[in-house]
C-alpha cells in the first residue's frame, strides 16, 4: 500500500482533483455552521452527486466534506453559543466565554489550528495502523465477520447517547429492514410486497437522505425563528495566540487527540462521544480545574481535537474490516458500493490506492479547513442568523432532488420520505437512528456470514474457534457493562453513606 | 395513554409482527434470521410500550430505562446546568396535536414536490416549491421568497446541466 503513496499524491494534486477537495471542504464546512446539519447530512446529500464522477474524485469530494464538517461547526459554538454539530457542543462551554472576553479570536485559532493538528494524528495512526490490518483480515473467517458485526451493533446501542433498550430496538428494526430484497443464501425474494422496486431491497442512500437530512429539516422548520439570536464578535485578533496555545498546551492535545482516534475505531460512536469525553478528560486537570467553564483555552483544544482525530480511527474499521466505524463511513461505504469498489477485508489488497486517497484526502481536507475559517469566520458565522423558514426549504428540496437524481426513480423518493417520516419519529421518541443505519449496513454482512459459518462448520463453528469465542464474550460485556456499572456505582454510594454522616 | 410514544412502540411492534408473518412463506433457511430478530424485536417494543404507557411498570422492568454507558452523571449534569442541547434521553415533553399535524402537512407538501418532479422537470419543480412552501408555510414575504427560488432554480441548473449533464 505504501508504494502508492506518491502517484496517489500525484493524482490528488491534480487541478481536477483539488477543485472537488475545495469544493467538497467548503460545503462540509457550510453543513458545519448549520446547527442540524452535518457530517451525515452533507455526505448523504453529496452522495447522488458524485455518480458522474471517477471513483476517486468521489471519495475525495465526500471525504473533503466529511473531514471538514467538525472544523466549521466550530465556529458557531464559539461565535454564537450554539454547536454546529453534535460533535462540537462541548466546545461552547468555554470557546463562548472566551468570544464574551473579546478573546474570539483566540479561540477560533485553537479550534482550528487543534482540529487540524487532530485530523492529521488520526491520519498518521490510520496510516501505522492498516499494514497491520493485512495480518488481522487474514486471521478472520465467517465466525469472526458474524461476531465481529454483531459486536459493532452491541456497542452503538451500548455506547449510545439514549436508553440502551431503544438503541437495540433500533438495530433490530435496521437489522428487520436489511432483509427485505433477494435473499443472498437461498436467492428467495424476501418481503418485497408484491413490488419490483423492493427485490433490491431497502437503498442506502435514500434511507440516509430520509432518516438523517429530512428528519432534521423538518424539526428545524418547526422551530421558526433564526438559528441563533446571539449578536455575533467577529473580531479576530489574537489569532495566533490562539494557534500558539495549541502548542502551550500540548499535552492535553495529545491525550485528546488519542481519545478521539481510539473513539472513531469503536465503531458506530460518534464524534459528540469524543468532544465530551476529551473536554471531560482535559477538565479533570489538577491544574486550574475551576477556570474550565469561563473561558479557559484548553476547554476549546481539547475537543475540536478530539473531534477531528476520530475520522482517522472511524476508517480503520471500515477499510479493514468493512464495518462502518462512523455514519459517515457507512455513507462513505456506500459512495464506494456504487462506484464498483467493494468495501471490506479485500478493499486494501485489491484497491489499495483508494485507501491512500482517503488518508491523503482527510489530511488535507483538515489543512484547507483549517486555514478557511480563520479567514472566513466573520461572513460565515453571520449565516446562523438566518431564519430556519429560508434555510430548512433549501435542505428539503436538495434532499429530495438528491433522492430522486440517484437512479431517477420514484421509488427511491417514496422511501426517503417514509424514511424521514420515521427518522422524526427515532428522534422525538430517543430510538437511535445511528444504530438503524449501521444495522442495516451490516445486516447482509451478518447474514452471509452467519449462513456460511452453519454450512461449513456447525453451529458450534462461532464458539471453538478462540477469536470468535472472545468476540462474543466481549459483545456480552459490552451489553451488561452499563448495568455492571450502575450497580458498582450504587454499592459504592452505599458504602461511603455511613461515612458522611 | 395512547400518546404519539406508545402509538410508535405500537407501530413498531405491529410491523414486526407483520414481517413475521411474511417469513413464515419462505423456507427454513430464508425465515431463520428474520424470525428470530423479528421475534425478538417484537418481544422488546412490546415491553418498550408496556413501561411507557404504564409507568408502575417501569420499576418491575428498570433494565428498559438503563441508560448507554457513557452517558455519565457529569455529562449530564453538565448538558442539563450549563445549556439546553436536546438529546435522547430527555423524554418528549407531551407532543400536541398541532405538532404531528404541521409535520404531516410538511410530508404532504414534500409529496407534492416529488410528483411534480416526476411528471415536470426539475427546471420548474424546484423554483415553484420553494417559492410557494416559504411564501405559504413559512408565512415569509413574496420577495425573499421568490429571490430564493430563483436563486436555487439558477443554482441547480448550473450544478446539473452545466457540470454534471444529468437531466431528469
Amino acid at each position: 500500500m505504501l508504494e502508492h503513496l506518491l502517484s496517489v499524491l500525484s493524482e490528488i494534486l491534480s487541478w481536477t482533483s483539488l477543485f472537488y477537495l475545495f469544493l467538497g471542504t467548503m460545503l462540509g464546512m457550510l453543513f458545519g455552521i448549520l446547527p442540524g446539519l452535518g457530517g451525515p447530512q452533507v455526505m448523504a446529500l453529496l452522495l447522488p452527486l458524485t455518480f458522474a464522477m471517477e471513483p476517486a474524485h468521489a471519495v475525495i469530494f465526500l471525504i473533503g466534506a466529511a473531514g471538514a464538517v467538525p472544523t466549521g461547526g466550530s465556529l458557531t459554538s464559539i461565535l454564537m453559543n450554539t454547536p454546529g454539530t453534535g460533535q462540537n457542543a462541548a466546545t461552547m462551554f468555554d470557546g463562548f466565554p472566551l468570544a464574551k472576553q473579546g478573546k474570539a479570536g483566540m479561540a477560533i485559532g485553537a479550534a482550528s489550528f487543534a482540529s487540524v493538528l487532530g485530523g492529521i494524528f488520526g491520519a498518521v495512526i490510520l496510516t501505522l495502523i492498516l499494514p497491520i490490518g493485512k495480518h488481522i483480515v487474514l486471521a478472520f473467517s465467517y465466525p469472526e465477520y458474524f461476531m465481529m458485526a454483531l459486536m459493532g451493533l452491541a456497542m452503538i446501542a451500548s455506547l449510545s447517547e439514549g436508553a440502551l433498550w431503544k438503541a437495540l430496538i433500533a438495530a433490530g428494526l435496521g437489522l428487520m429492514l436489511s432483509f427485505f430484497g433477494t435473499d443472498p443464501v437461498t436467492g428467495v425474494d424476501r418481503f418485497t410486497f408484491g413490488t419490483f422496486y423492493l427485490a433490491d431491497g431497502v437503498k442506502l442512500v435514500p434511507a440516509l437522505i430520509g432518516l438523517f437530512a429530512i428528519a432534521e429539516t423538518v424539526s428545524m422548520f418547526k422551530k421558526k425563528g433564526a438559528i441563533s439570536n446571539e449578536k455575533v464578535n467577529t473580531s479576530l485578533k489574537g489569532v495566533l495566540s490562539g494557534i500558539t496555545s495549541v502548542f502551550k498546551h500540548f499535552g492535553v492535545f495529545l491525550k485528546s487527540s488519542v481519545i478521539g482516534t481510539l473513539i472513531g475505531i469503536i465503531p458506530g460512536v460518534g464524534g459528540a462521544v469524543a468532544n465530551f469525553l476529551a473536554y471531560g478528560q482535559a477538565a479533570a486537570t489538577k491544574k486550574n480545574p475551576e477556570n474550565f467553564g469561563k473561558g479557559d483555552i484548553r476547554g476549546v483544544i481539547a475537543p475540536e481535537a478530539a473531534n477531528n482525530a476520530k475520522d482517522g480511527g472511524a476508517l480503520v474499521p471500515t477499510l479493514i474490516f468493512g464495518i462502518p466505524g462512523s455514519l459517515e463511513m457507512a455513507i462513505l461505504m456506500g459512495a464506494l458500493m456504487i462506484h464498483g469498489i467493494q468495501p471490506g477485508p479485500r478493499l486494501m489488497m485489491d484497491n489499495p490506492d483508494i485507501v491512500v486517497t482517503l488518508i491523503y484526502t482527510l489530511v488535507l481536507a483538515n489543512i484547507i479547513a483549517g486555514i478557511f475559517t480563520l479567514l472566513a469566520a466573520a461572513p460565515l458565522a453571520r449565516l446562523t442568523s438566518v431564519k430556519t423558514t429560508y434555510i430548512a426549504p433549501i435542505v428539503m428540496m436538495l434532499s429530495l432532488v438528491g433522492a430522486y437524481a440517484t437512479e431517477g426513480m420514484i421509488g427511491d423518493v417514496i422511501v426517503a420520505l417514509v424514511f424521514g417520516l420515521l427518522g422524526y419519529a427515532m428522534q422525538q421518541y430517543g430510538f437511535s437512528r445511528v444504530a438503524l443505519i449501521i444495522a442495516l449496513v451490516l445486516g447482509d454482512l451478518m447474514q452471509k456470514s452467519f449462513h456460511q459459518t452453519v454450512a461449513l462448520m456447525g453451529p458450534e463453528g462461532f464458539f471453538v474457534r478462540p477469536l470468535s469465542l472472545g468476540l462474543f464474550l466481549l459483545t456480552v460485556f459490552i451489553l451488561l457493562f452499563p448495568s455492571i456499572r450502575k450497580a458498582k456505582k450504587r454499592g459504592d454510594a452505599h458504602v461511603q453513606r455511613p461515612e458522611s454522616v | 395513554m395512547f400518546n404519539g410514544r406508545n402509538l410508535f412502540n405500537l407501530l413498531i411492534a405491529l410491523a414486526m409482527v407483520v414481517l413475521i408473518a411474511y417469513s413464515f412463506a419462505y423456507n427454513a433457511t430464508a425465515r431463520s434470521i428474520p424470525l428470530f430478530v423479528g421475534s425478538l424485536v417484537l418481544i422488546m417494543s412490546v415491553l418498550q410500550f408496556l413501561v411507557d404507557a404504564f409507568p408502575g411498570m417501569a420499576n418491575r422492568l428498570s433494565f428498559i430505562r438503563q441508560t448507554g454507558v457513557l452517558m455519565e452523571d457529569r455529562m449530564q449534569q453538565d448538558i442539563e446546568s450549563k445549556h439546553e442541547i436536546s438529546h435522547e434521553t430527555q423524554p418528549a415533553p407531551e407532543e400536541k396535536k398541532d405538532d404531528w399535524g404541521k409535520v404531516f402537512a410538511i410530508f404532504l407538501w414534500m409529496s407534492g414536490f416529488v410528483l411534480l418532479l416526476a411528471f415536470t422537470t426539475y427546471k420548474l419543480a424546484v423554483p415553484l416549491f420553494l417559492f410557494l412552501f416559504i411564501w405559504l408555510v413559512g408565512k415569509e414575504r413574496i420577495l425573499p421568497a421568490l429571490g430564493i427560488a430563483a436563486g436555487m432554480g439558477v443554482f441547480m441548473y448550473a450544478l446539473f446541466d452545466l457540470l454534471l449533464h444529468a437531466t431528469f
